[in-house]
């Protein structure tokens, strides 16, 4: 395990001038990587997943379960309709934390809003902090220690707004909140070099009936087949989840 | 015994035929274009923000507009100047003589409503904003968007007030000035940009407004009637169908056959990656390492989103019909390294109508750029380098033999097929010029061809400083 890894970065290619040595080298590169690939798949990774999307087929009720790279969380994550190459989409994402203890989390108790999830909804750019605290208009009705024992789902700033964001705790910046704005989420193709080809974003943070986490991942696109990484960092858990995927047609 | 030796080889050959694995006949199908049928439901066509994207009297005014080269700074350049529906909607220039010359390589527009991103810069985000860059680009059109409001008023009132309500009534005020637009390059503004922008600055706020709306109303006019330039089914899709059905087909050749199983390997061509789908573009932003000859400081991608972004004319602006559904505006990526000196990749189809190719139009042949891809080496020669300017480059040496490129050009040349539309929708339009109260028909095939058979630099530009 190894703490406080950076969010993944496409690996960078030999430059081109470097392949630029015959077939023979090329031949032996490939055979390279593929070594290294099995050799991969072989290790027991317990923060990485490996998911095959079949683009022809119906994914509706596909989902995967992840362990996070230090073991703080747990990630569920469903894509949302069908995944079409070239195409915006969406993954529902559900998050459990597991350990609270080993990521130096406090044990206050989970604020929620009874029947109604707090929401805050996409929000962009510099404009994030005071449109979100202004989305969400319930009023918290229960405290419920659950097995995810330590988060604030709030909206970063409250006094931006406080007279619409009455649903949160108070105590509101502090290291234990999950919120659009400390989830990120970035990848790539790590053999081609490149990273996504947008710019996903977080939106519905929200607490479900199950007492956990709930947001969407927004603005997905994959726009080649093949092997592709994701990555979702939760800063405030300084943990982050891999889901590695392979597209076929 | 030599001829019985080629007798056999020749007997060998014809005998050969391809197998294709499961995992490559999935591959074939993700390239095939819908049936006619079922195309507008299978197949993605953008248009964000345009609500008579599919209203077919704004494809006939726009059909009118495409052609109509009053539609610019001196009356002679249409959309179809550089667009010819003759060679695949493009012109076969390296770059395009408009008023001016162009800064870009002029891309066909079959199957164009397919792309979310428009220009190689991807500095529109739809077909109508695109659409009416050009139009006062002073290398093109020349135009400016108040001598096209009026254009509309004089000449295409009762077709536009059909689709989009009353024009601005004060447009008959013979008073009102005739040309007005506001300044859209301020580093490079000429004398008669600043007069024209002064000019709209003394209109109050809501009558630009009202300009602006007409503006873009003949931009949404314009992309209905690209949007039926959908492309038919080629010889490859009608090979891969039967291929589908029956698993052989002789459809196309042996060496087609080899060019589309290299095509589709990543092994291979790598060819995939990036031409895929039913248009075989994935619509994205890579960066090949060619850059402009000097004619242009386009950085692509990188500064395109940007402009896309500030454009009053895109999906969440004030003309926009859906501005609060923008999601490829909201998702797009920004100051990326990898967006720099990147350009759109273009559908192959119809590659073998739409030379010279690449965003500049400085490769002359096909069997030229698929010899480009398999050394993949960046323009060096031109002091562009992975070492300095190029900080991300998507090209990787293929190292193909020269047959195999031979084999990829003969399946590339199977991808031909017209627009799926009737026949009048490719051809100039009989339209209507009101000259003197007197109503003459006529068709502009003959000032189109003018145009484009004639180097207009200088007195175009005279003719521009005319209008004022």
């Amino acid at each position: 395990m190894c703490i406080n890894r950076a969010p993944f970065k496409p690996l960078n290619r030999p430059l081109p001038q470097s392949l630029n040595i015959g077939g023979a080298s090329i031949a032996a590169a490939r055979y390279c990587r593929f070594m290294v690939m099995i050799c991969l798949s072989l290790l027991p990774w317990q923060s990485t997943a490996q998911m095959v999307i079949n683009m022809s087929d119906q994914q509706l009720t596909q989902q995967y379960t992840i362990v996070s790279d230090r073991g703080a969380f747990e990630l569920t994550l469903q894509p949302v309709g069908t995944i079409a190459l070239n195409k915006l989409h969406s993954w529902r994402a559900r998050l459990v934390i597991l350990d609270p203890n080993t990521v130096g989390l406090s044990t206050v108790g989970l604020n929620t809003v009874g029947s109604s999830p707090v929401t805050s909804s996409l929000v962009t750019s510099s404009t994030a902090s005071s449109s979100a605290a202004s989305s969400s208009t319930e009023t918290p009705s229960t405290v419920t220690p659950t097995k995810v024992t330590s988060i604030n789902l709030t909206n970063t700033n409250t006094n931006t707004n406080t007279n619409t964001n009455t649903n949160t705790n108070t105590n509101t910046n502090t290291n234990t909140d999950i919120s659009h704005h400390n989830i990120t989420v970035t990848g790539g193709m790590a053999a081609h070099g490149h990273g996504l080809a947008t710019k996903p974003m977080i939106g519905e943070v929200s607490v479900g009936l199950d007492q956990q986490v709930h947001f969407l991942i927004q603005g997905l696109k994959f726009q080649m087949f093949g092997q592709w990484t994701i990555n979702i960092n939760v800063e405030t858990l300084s943990d982050f989840a891999q889901l590695n995927l392979e597209l076929r047609p | 015994m030599l001829i019985l030796v080629s007798l056999i080889l020749v007997s060998c050959d014809n005998a050969q035929q391809l197998s294709w694995s499961a995992h490559e006949l999935k591959l074939i199908n993700s390239l095939v274009l819908p049936e006619p049928t079922n195309l507008a439901t299978q197949i993605s066509l953008y248009d964000p923000g345009n609500a008579v994207r599919a209203d077919l009297n704004a494809a006939k005014l726009g059909h009118q507009l495409f052609f109509d080269p009053r539609l610019s700074g001196n009356g002679q350049v249409a959309c179809a100047s550089c667009h010819h529906p003759a060679k695949a909607f493009t012109d076969n220039q390296v770059l395009s003589q408009g008023i001016g010359i162009t800064a870009m390589h002029t891309p066909s527009i079959i199957g164009v409503a397919t792309s979310a991103w428009l220009f190689w810069d991807g500095r529109a985000d739809s077909l109508w904003s695109q659409a009416l860059g050009p139009l006062e680009n002073p290398a093109e059109h020349g135009a400016n968007r108040l001598q096209l409001a009026h254009l509309i008023f004089s000449h295409y009132q009762s077709e536009y007030q059909a689709i989009f309500g009353q024009l601005p009534g004060w447009l008959a005020d013979p008073n009102v000035p005739k040309d007005a637009m506001p300044l859209l390059d301020a580093n490079n503004a000429t004398a008669l940009d600043k007069q024209l922008a002064a000019t709209w600055h003394n209109f109050p706020l809501h009558q630009q407004q009202q300009i602006n709306q007409v503006f873009a109303n003949i931009g949404k006019s314009i992309a209905a009637y690209e949007r039926l330039l959908m492309p038919a089914q080629s010889r490859f899709d009608h090979f891969a169908r039967e291929l589908n059905r029956m698993q052989t087909s002789n459809l196309l050749t042996v060496q087609e056959q080899a060019g589309l199983k290299l095509f589709i390997s990543d092994d291979s061509s790598q060819c995939l990656r990036c031409h895929n789908g039913p248009m075989l573009t994935n619509h994205d932003f890579q960066v090949t390492g060619i850059v402009n000859l000097g004619t242009s400081k386009n950085t692509g991608r990188i500064a395109g989103i940007e402009l896309a972004l500030q454009s009053p004319f895109n999906c969440r602006g004030i003309y926009s019909d859906t501005p609060h559904n923008c999601p490829e505006l909201t998702f797009a990526k920004r100051n990326s390294a990898e967006l720099k000196f990147a350009y759109k990749v273009p559908t192959l189809r119809n590659v073998a109508q739409t030379a010279p190719y690449m965003h500049n139009g400085s490769i002359g042949s096909l069997m030229a750029v698929l010899t480009y891809y398999n050394q993949a080496q960046p323009q060096l020669e031109l002091g562009i380098s992975p070492r300095n300017n190029l900080a991300h480059y998507d090209l990787e040496p293929l190292r193909l033999m020269p047959h195999q490129l031979k084999q990829l050009k003969a399946f590339l040349l199977t991808l031909s097929s017209p627009p799926a539309i009737e026949n009048s929708w490719l051809q100039p339009p009989v339209f209507k010029i009101n000259t003197n109260k007197t109503t003459i028909k006529t068709t502009i095939n003959k000032t189109i061809n003018k145009t484009i058979n004639k180097t207009i630099n200088g007195t175009v530009t005279k003719d521009r400083k005319a209008l004022l």
